[in-house]
């Protein structure tokens, strides 16, 4: 479903998807400070790193459309929160208060968007782990990516369940079977979680993840990638 | 409630990720104790449902429509700790695949969502839960508590943006509760009907409290002071500010020419410590020491008139 659109430019040949996941990582994560602490009006610097962004973007042979379409479900949600600053403060200072804090937000969106949409996830992932963040959290964390499909999908054959025994649909109807739902996939996701743990026991789980594409740089060195 | 990036500056994001990773630390910690290596599957799965079952839109007002976020029911399920990791992983996943609440933000996020939202949200739904029981106390705690975790989740998200210097505090606090009342009677609402019937379907599938009894009336006593304090120290700079009332009358200039010298000096003039600059930490303290004051009072109290064979059981009514 959407984890598949997620995925469907971290394959593409570039400079920036040839690039180490780790640098990647550290890159996108200054952007993402630099944004965050260009004093507020310091509008050329603003401009300099959203064109220090759009050059890396060109780069990444990434559609612009890509980047229109998810700028466009990001700042609906951004500009609703911007929108408060010059309400509670007062119109003179706060307009330019929240062009700048809109300004900020959409760069590190940005940098981040960058740094998603051309390393797959699982090479992040690995990335994140070399970069020190505790095993165990990004094993939790590449469990959850790869079974949010396949929850997406129980929550649509709950959905299409309930669209076929309701001829009309109604508010009240739906405030009285959506609990139901969301209370049934809570009970299937925690029977499915002991199969998963199942079958991972069967496979000799110890609690520790083992794969065989470990990017580390000693491996690298020897030849592993050319 | 997601913050996004560039609505905190450095300093207030700097403390919010330290507390929240050594809060994650610590679940994290507790919850290898409890499932061992079936911790990562369990967490896993879990975090996915939680993502999944916030794409679950209800119908609110014409056209509009909200979801759960489910952390009280995540916890009331996984416990305290299994439910503030899986809403810190499911933020962590939509910052980095959806852009939803910043990087910078995210310990922020996971403060106020998951470590405020489930794992506090679980404490008051367990505090509750003592005083009920039955199948019906399981989902009345559920409910009292995930109204409760969406309003401190609120508190906390403003307090944080207040500290920012984004918003001033009192337009931000307000407004957040006012919207945070109504969206926490819906989180409320769809917890307790969710956790109905998975209390009618799986009962046995609900997190067992495997915390030690409280032993006795001084462990309850303190529980409520600590309870009392985190309040006060909340809610006193908002408080001290406002003059109440009578003192707004008093200080209208028909009325009378100014608030006579009182008879006795006040330790803590208007509810502000001497001595401490800034105003919203001496309200704090201010709040701090009178929650602990009163206490003491009510303490000695409570006891004077347990061993002069009063009633006996005015400290454990209270």
């Amino acid at each position: 479903m959407q984890l598949e659109l997620l995925d469907r430019y971290a394959h593409l040949d570039s400079p920036l998807h040839r690039l180490d996941p780790v640098y990647k990582v550290v890159v996108a994560t200054l952007l993402v400070f630099a944004a965050v602490l260009i004093p507020h009006h310091w509008w050329w610097a603003f401009a300099a790193e959203a064109a220090a962004l759009l050059v890396l973007f060109a780069m990444s042979r990434v559609p612009w459309s890509y980047l229109l379409k998810r700028l466009g479900l990001f700042l609906p949600m951004v500009l609703l929160m911007a929108v408060g600053v010059p309400l509670s403060r007062g119109m003179k200072d706060g307009w330019e208060l929240m062009f700048s804090v809109l300004a900020g937000s959409l760069l590190s969106f940005t940098a981040l968007l960058l740094l998603v949409t051309t390393t797959p996830l699982s090479e992040l992932l690995s990335a994140l782990h070399r970069l020190r963040i505790p095993a165990l959290l990004i094993t939790i964390c590449s469990l959850m990516i790869r079974y949010v499909a396949v929850l997406l999908d129980e929550v649509d054959r709950l959905r299409r369940a309930k669209s076929a025994r309701t001829f009309q649909a109604s508010k009240r109807l739906d405030w009285a079977v959506l609990p139901n739902l969301v209370g049934l996939l809570f009970i299937r996701s925690v029977e499915r979680s002991e199969r998963v743990y199942q079958a991972m026991l069967a496979r000799g789980w110890d609690g520790e993840i083992r794969t065989l594409h470990d990017r580390s740089p000693s491996r690298r060195q020897s030849g592993d990638r050319s | 409630m997601h913050i996004p990036d560039n609505f905190l500056d450095v300093p207030t994001a700097a403390v919010t990720s330290v507390v929240s990773a050594g809060g994650l630390g610590y679940c994290l910690h507790r919850l290898k104790g409890i499932y061992q290596e079936r911790t990562a599957p369990l967490m896993g799965v879990m975090g996915a449902c939680v993502f999944a079952g916030q794409m679950v839109n209800f119908p609110v007002l014409a056209g509009t429509s909200g979801h759960l976020c489910g952390g009280v029911l995540a916890a009331v399920v996984l416990g305290p700790w299994g439910g503030a990791v899986t809403l810190a992983v499911v933020l962590a996943i939509q910052c980095l695949l959806f852009g939803d609440g910043g990087l910078t933000a995210l310990g922020a996020n996971v403060l106020n969502l998951g470590l405020i939202g489930s794992a506090v949200g679980y404490c008051i739904y367990a505090l509750v839960r003592r005083w009920t029981s039955g199948m019906g106390g399981t989902v009345f705690a559920a409910i009292v508590a995930s109204w409760f975790s969406v309003i401190l989740a609120a508190i906390a998200c403003s307090l944080e943006l207040a500290a920012a210097g984004t918003y001033p505090l009192r337009p931000a606090l307000s407004a957040m509760l006012f919207v945070h009342a109504f969206i926490g009677i819906g989180e409320a609402v769809i917890t307790g009907l969710a956790l109905a019937f998975i209390v009618r379907t799986r009962p046995d599938m609900l997190h067992e409290d495997r915390a030690p009894a409280i032993r006795n009336q001084f462990q309850i006593a303190f529980g409520g002071l600590a309870v009392a304090c985190a309040i006060a120290v909340l809610l006193s700079p908002l408080a001290s500010s406002f003059p109440d009332g009578l003192e707004k009358v008093a200080e209208n200039p028909q009325f009378v020419a100014g608030p006579e010298e009182p008879l006795l000096p006040s330790p803590i003039p208007d509810y502000e410590f001497p001595g401490i600059p800034s105003a919203t930490a001496a309200g704090s303290i201010a709040g701090l020491v009178g929650t602990v004051v009163v206490f003491a009072v009510a303490m000695l109290i409570g006891r004077s008139v347990a061993r002069s064979g009063g009633p006996a059981s005015t400290l454990h009514a209270a």
